[in-house]
């Protein structure tokens, strides 16, 4: 008896463990328990797959835009951890160029403010910030609504997902939110190795010492950013004149301070910095090596670099970026084609 | 289930109506010169700056009504969004029997409300409110001409610190069922000169300062 209640108590402890290790279950927004807590208000927009397919379909759509040509998934690739790679600049409707670089989209849930000056205060808000830009997707809201409901699909799509076939930009928002909160990406060969499953190779190993000593206070595990606003020692851009943060708050502080970005996923995001100037990631730790801002000056040989270049590669999530559930919508073909 | 159609159900109608005439209408009145401000009509401030209005769209929000410095009533609605150009935006419901004569409210959205993402209604994003650039509502929007054909717009709004442009307002009511809203020391303040205030900043703060004191 007394062998039984021993391994039966073995058994309960070692579930224990591996739930504390292993994934939280939130219906479809599976992480890490390691992660943070979410910034999302999940309660306002409660999930739900009706929500989430609606919005995919939306994300893929290139009605969203003022000729019914570019879509969010234009400049937001799902091969690409959502970004717009070998694109420096973003480029819109009538082969407009944008003025920064697409950023990847995964591990929302965890952001606060949006694009790269935090204009954007919510997840929900930030869908409209493209779409009525005129470099961008440049449509009205209204318009966009109004082709909406016009369609013989939409209505029928938004009456499963919220139980009102009127569409509103309430309805059209939070879908859109919820496809983008699904977008999680944690199974790097880093979260392997925080999961003991893998191991680092020796490179690797030292990599992540150079990199929790020299880049961590900014790119903050597990996260691999702060979501602060920081300089990243790039001058004005004679013709973009960006000035970042400064743009948003007027504080003469903010100047050139920029977005800190996720180093997740940075094989499949370049090119790097916001306006996309480092084609290689190489450029990038040169850039940080070379330039000295505000008295941090990151001192790498070249092996470091090597070292810290084959850490920074275990942040590459390849199930996220061939993830099925995220690419093109066959109800959407479905509904082009028809 | 006969004797509900056949009795209660009259009842919860005939109940449902005298609720209906139980409320009277509090009208929001707009004023220059003691008048409502009608649009596109040719004013002239004491500056003799001739101008004419044809746009007046603003948030009041978190209105509560009074009695002798006793809250009596917090109104239903979190958010109105008053447009001279909907008439029906500036008639405002309560209880016939309150008795008030003092209302306070914020003129503008405040900051949870900005930045706790989509809304519907009063707060949609499609009423032209909404600055989709950088996240936030426009409080108060008013576009005009000033002599002769020079455009003024101004968009005020900006809840972030220190640029925060939301506006407590105070008014006696006295007995009148009526709010009157008076916006003569504004227009008689304005430097037209600066034409354009369309975001968050210095400007947009002073301008909603201008309009409290104006509405106060």
């Amino acid at each position: 008896m007394k062998k039984y209640t021993t391994i039966i108590l073995t058994l309960i402890v070692v579930i224990a463990l591996v739930h504390l290790y292993k994934i939280k279950n939130l219906t479809n927004l599976n992480y890490p328990k390691y992660f943070p807590n979410i910034e999302y208000d999940l309660s306002k927009n409660p999930i739900d797959e009706d929500k989430i397919e609606l919005g995919k379909i939306l994300f893929y759509d290139p009605i969203l835009s003022k000729n019914n040509q570019v879509s969010c998934a234009s400049c937001h690739s799902s091969y690409n951890a959502f970004a717009h790679t070998d694109h420096k600049l973003s480029h819109g409707i009538n082969d407009k160029i944008g003025n920064r670089n697409a950023p990847g989209l995964f591990n929302l849930l965890w952001q606060k403010e949006f694009m790269w000056d935090g204009a954007v205060n919510h997840l929900d808000m930030q869908a409209l910030a493209p779409i009525n830009s005129p470099i961008e997707m440049g449509e009205s809201t209204r318009n966009l609504i109004s082709k909406l409901q016009k369609t013989n699909y939409y209505p029928e799509l938004f009456y499963s997902a919220f139980g009102d076939s009127i569409i509103t930009t309430e309805h059209l928002l939070k879908s859109l939110s919820q496809f983008q909160l699904t977008l999680i990406s944690s199974n790097s060969k880093y979260d392997s190795v925080i999961k003991r499953e893998a191991k680092f190779s020796d490179k690797e190993k030292r990599g992540y010492e150079l990199f929790k000593n020299n880049c961590n206070s900014c790119h903050t595990e597990p996260m691999f950013t702060n979501y602060e606003y920081k300089k990243n020692g790039i001058k004005e851009d004679s013709t973009l004149k960006d000035f970042g943060r400064y743009n948003i708050t007027g504080n003469v502080n903010d100047k050139y301070l920029f977005k800190v970005p996720s180093l997740r996923n940075l094989k499949y995001s370049y090119p790097y910095m916001h306006d996309g100037r480092f084609e290689k990631l190489q450029f990038v730790i040169n850039h940080y090596s070379e330039i000295d801002i505000d008295n941090n000056l990151i001192h790498l040989n070249n092996k470091e670099k090597v070292d810290l270049t084959a850490f920074l590669l275990t942040l590459n999530d390849k199930e996220f970026s061939l993830n099925k559930n995220h690419k093109f919508p066959l109800k959407l073909i479905e509904i082009l084609y028809q | 289930m006969i004797v509900f159609y056949k009795f209660l159900f009259p009842l919860v109608l005939l109940s449902s109506n005298l609720i209906d005439n139980d409320k009277k209408e509090l009208v929001l009145e707009l004023h220059i010169n003691n008048k409502n401000i009608t649009l596109n009509n040719s004013y002239e401030n004491i500056n003799t700056n001739i101008f004419k209005i044809n746009k007046l769209k603003f948030y009041i929000s978190n209105l509560k009504f009074y009695l002798k410095d006793k809250e009596v009533l917090e109104y239903h609605k979190k958010h109105i969004l008053i447009d001279i150009e909907n008439e029906k935006s500036l008639k405002i419901l309560i209880p016939n029997s309150l008795r008030v004569d003092e209302i306070i409210f914020n003129l503008g959205v405040d900051t949870e409300t900005n930045k706790s993402g989509a809304k519907s209604g009063d707060l949609d994003p499609v009423n032209g409110m909404y600055w989709t650039w950088n996240s936030g509502y426009i409080n108060f929007k008013l576009e005009g001409v000033y002599k002769g054909f020079n455009e003024f717009s101004y968009h005020i709004g900006g809840f972030m610190k220190p640029h925060n442009t939301l506006q407590l307002i105070k008014l006696n009511l006295g007995s009148k069922n009526k709010i009157v809203l008076n916006f003569d020391e504004f227009f008689n303040k304005i430097d037209f000169n600066l034409s354009e205030i369309l975001s968050p900043g210095k400007n947009a703060v002073k301008l909603s300062t201008l309009l409290a004191n104006s509405i106060n």
